[in-house]
C-alpha cells in the first residue's frame, strides 16, 4: 500500500542529522514533493534568472508598454512623419518632428518607412508573442493531456484512434499547412477579440497553433499513463470504487503535473517562435498591430543599412525562448524525484 | 469567362516594386550605334568587347518564355530581345522608344477606308529563326491565331483579340483550320474586324503578336524555349532555376547584339543578395525585382547619376507607365456614394501613402492614364497630389448624407510595402469617418478575390502596368463595366455605368488625336464624377548594373534592352 507522503509526519534520516548538528532533535514535518522541487529549483541560478526574465518581460508587455506609450506621448501605430529621413527609418535615441508641430522621441528609432516608434513596438509585440505563446501552449497542452490520457488509460480503440490521429498530424508539413490555415481561416477569425481582451488575429493564431501543438504532449502523456495504470495504486483505487474519471484526474494526473509543466515552458518557446514564423512570412497578425516576427519581416528590407531593425526583435526572441527553455530545464531538473537536494 | 494566370502575376511583380514598361526618356548610357549595327540611343557607345557572358537574376518574377502566355514584364524583357514583330518599337530611349515602326512588315499596314481590314507585307527571308526558318506571313498568321487557340489559353487573344477578329470566337483550333479574319495571301496578311479597333497595331506590336515557328505546339503550361527571330534565341529554360539566351545566328536585322549569352543565373535571388552582387560585380544586371527599395535612396547617391562612387551610371530610376490606385467597390454600401468615393480622393495624402515603397518608387497622380500615354495630356489632374484636404474630404461626406463611422474592408498583399501602405490609407480615412480593416493576402490571392463578384471588400489596393501605349489598356480593360465576369474580372470598383460604357467603346473606334482627346475626357469624367478609383501614383523602373557593363539602353516601351547591353573593355 502506497503512504501518502505529503500528510504523514516521519523520522527524516537525512533531515534529522542536519538538524542535530544545529542541536535540534526530535520528528519533523516531511517536505512535500512540491517543496523539495522548490528547493531544487532554487539552487539552479540560470533556471531563477530565466523565471525573473520571463516575469520582467511579463511586465513590460502588459504593464511597461502602456507607460512607456504615455511618457513618449504617440502610439505603437501611430505614424511619426520625422521618422523617416531619406527615406530611411530613423536611427535610435532620435528627437524628431510628430507632424503636429511638436516633437517626440524615437528611443530605438523608427522600424519602418512609415515612421512608426520601433520600441513601442517592440514592446506591444511582446505583448502579441506572450499571448499567442501561453495560450497556444495552454490550449495545446489541455487538448494533449486529454487524448494522451484517453488514450494511455483505456487503450483498445480509443488508444488506436488517437495514436493514428496523431501520427496522421506529425506526417502534416507543419508549417506549410500551418500558413494554409492562416492564409484562410486565419483570416476568417481575425476579429475575434473576446471584447478587447485580444489584439485581431490573436485568437486565430492562436487556434491554428493550437492545432498543431496538442499531438506531441498526447504521446507522452499516452506512454506515462500506460505504465501508471498497472501501478497498485491505481488498481486500489480501483478496488475501493473509484471511477474512471476519478482515477484520472485525483490519481493519475498529479503524477503527469511535472511532465506538463516541464514540457509548458518548452513549448511556449516554440510557439513564440511559429508565431514570428507566421508574422514574418506574412500571415501572422493584420496591420496595424506589431509582433516581433512581424518587426523582423519589415527589417529584412533595411538589412544592410540599419540592421539593428533586425537586432531588436531578435534579441527579445532569443532572450525570451532561452529564458522559456532554461526555466523548463530547470523545472525538468527539480522535479525529478532521483535528483538530490 | 477564363482569367489568363499571367496577368495577377505582372501585376505581383509591380506590387513587388518593379514595372519595366514604359520608360521616360533619361537615364539611358547606351550608344548610337553597336558593332553590329543598328542605332541604339542618345549617346555614344563605350569602348566594349564584343562577346562574353552578361549575368543576371530574377527575383521569382518569372512567368512564361511562351509569347502567347507570358505576361510578367521580366518575361516581355526576354521577349523584346529574342522576337520580330509585324511592328516593333525600336531600341530607344523615352519618346522615340513608344514610336511604332514597321519591323517584320515592309510598312505600316493599308488599312481600308471602312477601317476594318489590316493588310500587312510580310517580305519572306527579312527574318530567320535561329532555326533556320524564314519569318513569313504565316508565321505571323499562326501566331496569332495561337493567341486565339481556346487550347492555348492565352488572355490576350480572350480579351484582346477575339472581340474583334472576324471568326476569331468560332475558332476552335483544330488542326488545318483558320480564323476566317486572318487570311495569307502570298506575303501579305489580312487581319479582318468586325468592329472598328483603334488600338489593333498596338496590341499587335506587344510581344503577344511575336512571330513563332509553325511547328511552336499548342500548349497552355507553355513552350520553355520557343524559337527567336530577333538579336537573341532562348537557348534553355529551367523554370525556378536558369534562363540562357543566346545570340541569334540568323539574324539579319540592325538590333545591336554585343555579348554572346545573356545568362539568367538565379530566377530567384533573395533581394539582398541579387543587390550586394551586382554592387560587388558578381552579377551584372539586377532589374527592378532584384533591386531592395529600402536601398534606393543609397544607391542612387552612390551609383545614380553623378553619383558620390564616380565612373558612369549604374543606378536608374525612370518613369514607367503604371497606375496604382484604390478601387473603391461601388456595388457595396460603404462606397455606393459617389460623394463617398470623392471624399476618399480628397482625404488620401498620396505622397505619403508612397513613402512605404522606397525612394523614387513612384510619382504622386491622381490621373487615371499614366503620363507617357498621348490621351494623358488630355486628362485633368482634380485632387491633391502632395497633401490632403480634410475640410473639403469632411464636407464632402456631409453632402453624402451616409452615417458614420462607416466600415470599408480593404484588401491588399502581405508582403512589404502593401501592409505599410494599409496602415497608413487606414490613418488617413480615419478623419472623415471610415474605419479601414486591413485584409492581407498572398498576391494572387487577393488578385483573384478582387475580381470575384460578390468578393466582401471595399477597397482594393491595386496597380495596373501598360500593356500598349493606348488608353483603351486602361479606360476600357479596366472599367468598362458592360461586361463583368463572375470571376476573374479587372473591373476592382465593379465600376457599372452605361454611359461610360458606351463613351469608352465609341472611343475605341476612334484613332489620332481624336482618340487621345476622347480618352482624355473621359478619364477626367470619370475621376471628377463617379470616382471608382482613387490613382495614387505611376511607378518607375528600377535597375542597377555592375562596373562593367555599358551600352545599355533604357528602351522607352520595355525597359533596358538586354540585347543592348556590352562588356566595357
Amino acid at each position: 500500500m502506497s503512504v501518502d507522503v505529503r500528510t504523514t509526519t516521519v523520522s527524516d534520516p537525512l533531515a534529522g542529522a542536519g538538524y542535530e548538528a544545529e542541536g535540534l532533535t526530535g520528528s519533523v514535518e516531511a517536505r512535500s514533493p512540491w517543496q523539495q522541487a522548490w528547493r531544487r529549483l532554487k539552487r539552479d541560478r540560470l533556471a531563477v534568472i530565466s523565471g525573473v526574465v520571463i516575469i520582467i518581460m511579463f511586465l513590460l508587455a502588459f504593464v511597461g508598454a502602456p507607460i512607456a506609450e504615455r511618457i513618449v506621448g504617440h502610439g505603437p501605430n501611430d505614424i511619426i512623419s520625422g521618422g523617416v529621413e531619406n527615406y530611411q527609418p530613423v536611427g535610435p535615441w532620435s528627437k524628431v518632428s510628430d507632424g503636429k508641430g511638436g516633437e517626440t522621441m524615437l528611443v530605438l528609432g523608427a522600424s519602418d518607412l512609415v515612421g512608426r516608434d520601433e520600441f513601442l513596438r517592440l514592446l506591444y509585440g511582446a505583448r502579441v508573442s506572450l499571448e499567442v505563446g501561453v495560450l497556444a501552449t495552454a490550449l495545446g497542452l489541455t487538448l494533449g493531456v486529454i487524448c494522451g490520457m484517453l488514450a494511455g488509460y483505456y487503450g483498445g480503440a480509443t488508444d488506436t484512434l488517437v495514436s493514428r490521429l496523431t501520427e496522421i498530424i506529425m506526417a502534416f508539413p507543419l508549417l506549410l499547412f500551418l500558413i494554409a490555415l492562416s492564409a484562410t481561416v486565419g483570416d476568417r477569425l481575425n476579429d475575434i477579440t473576446l471584447g478587447g481582451l485580444l489584439y485581431p488575429g490573436v485568437f486565430s493564431l492562436v487556434l491554428v497553433i493550437t492545432l498543431f501543438s496538442w499531438f506531441y504532449p498526447a504521446r507522452i502523456i499516452r506512454s506515462q499513463v500506460l505504465s501508471l495504470r498497472e501501478k497498485e495504486f491505481v488498481e486500489a483505487a480501483r478496488m475501493v470504487g473509484s471511477s474512471n474519471f476519478r482515477i484520472m484526474r485525483s490519481h493519475l494526473l498529479p503524477h503527469l503535473v511535472g511532465t506538463i509543466i516541464v514540457y509548458g515552458t518548452v513549448t511556449i518557446a516554440i510557439n513564440i517562435l511559429l508565431e514570428s514564423t507566421l508574422s514574418f512570412l506574412g500571415v501572422g497578425l493584420p496591420e496595424p498591430n506589431a509582433s516581433w516576427g512581424k518587426l523582423l519581416d519589415q527589417a529584412v528590407q533595411f538589412y544592410t543599412i540599419q540592421p539593428w531593425l533586425i537586432v531588436w526583435p531578435g534579441l527579445m526572441l532569443l532572450i525570451v525562448t532561452l529564458s522559456f527553455n532554461l526555466l523548463g530545464d530547470g523545472l525538468r531538473d527539480a522535479l525529478d524525484p532521483r535528483a538530490s537536494l | 469567362m477564363k482569367r489568363r494566370p499571367g496577368l495577377w502575376l505582372a501585376l505581383t511583380a509591380f506590387v513587388a516594386g518593379a514595372s519595366m514598361l514604359g520608360l521616360a526618356g533619361c537615364g539611358s548610357s547606351g550608344g548610337s550605334s553597336g558593332a553590329s549595327g543598328g542605332s541604339a540611343g542618345s549617346q555614344a557607345i563605350p569602348a566594349h568587347q564584343d562577346g562574353g557572358t552578361i549575368t543576371t537574376a530574377l527575383n521569382g518574377n518569372i512567368d512564361y518564355l511562351d509569347p502567347a502566355l507570358a505576361y510578367y514584364q521580366a518575361s516581355w524583357q526576354i521577349e523584346y530581345s529574342t522576337c520580330v514583330k509585324l511592328t516593333n518599337y525600336k531600341d530607344e530611349p523615352g519618346d522615340e522608344g513608344r514610336v511604332i515602326y514597321p519591323e517584320a512588315a515592309s510598312s505600316l499596314p493599308e488599312i481600308s477606308s471602312d477601317g476594318l481590314t489590316y493588310t500587312y507585307t510580310v517580305p519572306p527571308g527579312k527574318f530567320k529563326f535561329n532555326t533556320g526558318e524564314d519569318v513569313t506571313a504565316e508565321s505571323f498568321q499562326y501566331a496569332l491565331e495561337r493567341d486565339l487557340n481556346p487550347k492555348q489559353a492565352s488572355y490576350f487573344g480572350s480579351f484582346f483579340l477575339s472581340p474583334y477578329i472576324k471568326g476569331a470566337a468560332d475558332f476552335k483550333g483544330k488542326p488545318g483550320e483558320h480564323v476566317s479574319g486572318i487570311q495569307v495571301q502570298g506575303d501579305k496578311l489580312i487581319i479582318s474586324l468586325t468592329q472598328k479597333d483603334g488600338g489593333l497595331i498596338s496590341k499587335l506590336t506587344t510581344p503577344f503578336a511575336c512571330a513563332v515557328t509553325k511547328d511552336t505546339p499548342i500548349d497552355s503550361k507553355g513552350v520553355h524555349a520557343p524559337a527567336g527571330a530577333g538579336p537573341y534565341y532562348i537557348s534553355s529554360y529551367t523554370p525556378n532555376r536558369s534562363i540562357v539566351l543566346k545570340k541569334n545566328p540568323n539574324y539579319t536585322g540592325d538590333r545591336p547584339a554585343y555579348a554572346d549569352e545573356i545568362d539568367y543565373t538565379q530566377l530567384t535571388i533573395d533581394q539582398n543578395q541579387g543587390t550586394l552582387e551586382t554592387k560587388n560585380g558578381q552579377l551584372d544586371y539586377a532589374g527592378s525585382d532584384v533591386v531592395v527599395p529600402a536601398q534606393n535612396f543609397q544607391l542612387n547617391k552612390e551609383f545614380g547619376e553623378g553619383g558620390t562612387a564616380g565612373g558612369s551610371q549604374r543606378f536608374f530610376i525612370t518613369p514607367a507607365a503604371v497606375i496604382s490606385y484604390l478601387a473603391l467597390n461601388t456595388v457595396r454600401d460603404t462606397f455606393s456614394n459617389e460623394k463617398v468615393r470623392q471624399a476618399v480622393n480628397w482625404a488620401i495624402n498620396r505622397k505619403e501613402i508612397l513613402q512605404p515603397s522606397g525612394y523614387g518608387a513612384g510619382i504622386p497622380t491622381d490621373k487615371y492614364l499614366p503620363p507617357q500615354f498621348p490621351a494623358a495630356g488630355f486628362e485633368e489632374s482634380i485632387y491633391p497630389l502632395d497633401s490632403a484636404d480634410i475640410d473639403k474630404a469632411k464636407q464632402l461626406m456631409q453632402e453624402s448624407g451616409v452615417q458614420t463611422p462607416l466600415t470599408a474592408v480593404l484588401y491588399t498583399c502581405n508582403s512589404q510595402p502593401c501592409p505599410d501602405r494599409a496602415a497608413i490609407i487606414q490613418q488617413e480615412l480615419k478623419p472623415i469617418g471610415i474605419n479601414v480593416q486591413i485584409k492581407e493576402f498572398d498576391r494572387g490571392v487577393q488578385f483573384t478575390k478582387e475580381g470575384t463578384k460578390g468578393e466582401p471588400f471595399d477597397i482594393a489596393d491595386e496597380g495596373w502596368i501598360a500593356d500598349y501605349y493606348d488608353a483603351y489598356d486602361f479606360l476600357n480593360v479596366l472599367l468598362d463595366g458592360s461586361n463583368i465576369p463572375e470571376t476573374g474580372g479587372n473591373n476592382f470598383s465593379f465600376f457599372n455605368d452605361a454611359t461610360f460604357n458606351q463613351r469608352m467603346q465609341d472611343a475605341n473606334q476612334l484613332t489620332g488625336e481624336e482618340r487621345d482627346k476622347t480618352y482624355g475626357q473621359i478619364a477626367t469624367d470619370i475621376a471628377k464624377g463617379p470616382a471608382p478609383w482613387a490613382s495614387r501614383s505611376t511607378g518607375t523602373n528600377i535597375d542597377f548594373f555592375s562596373e562593367r557593363i555599358g551600352c545599355q539602353v533604357n528602351q522607352g516601351s520595355y525597359g533596358f534592352a538586354l540585347n543592348t547591353f556590352c562588356i566595357r573593355s
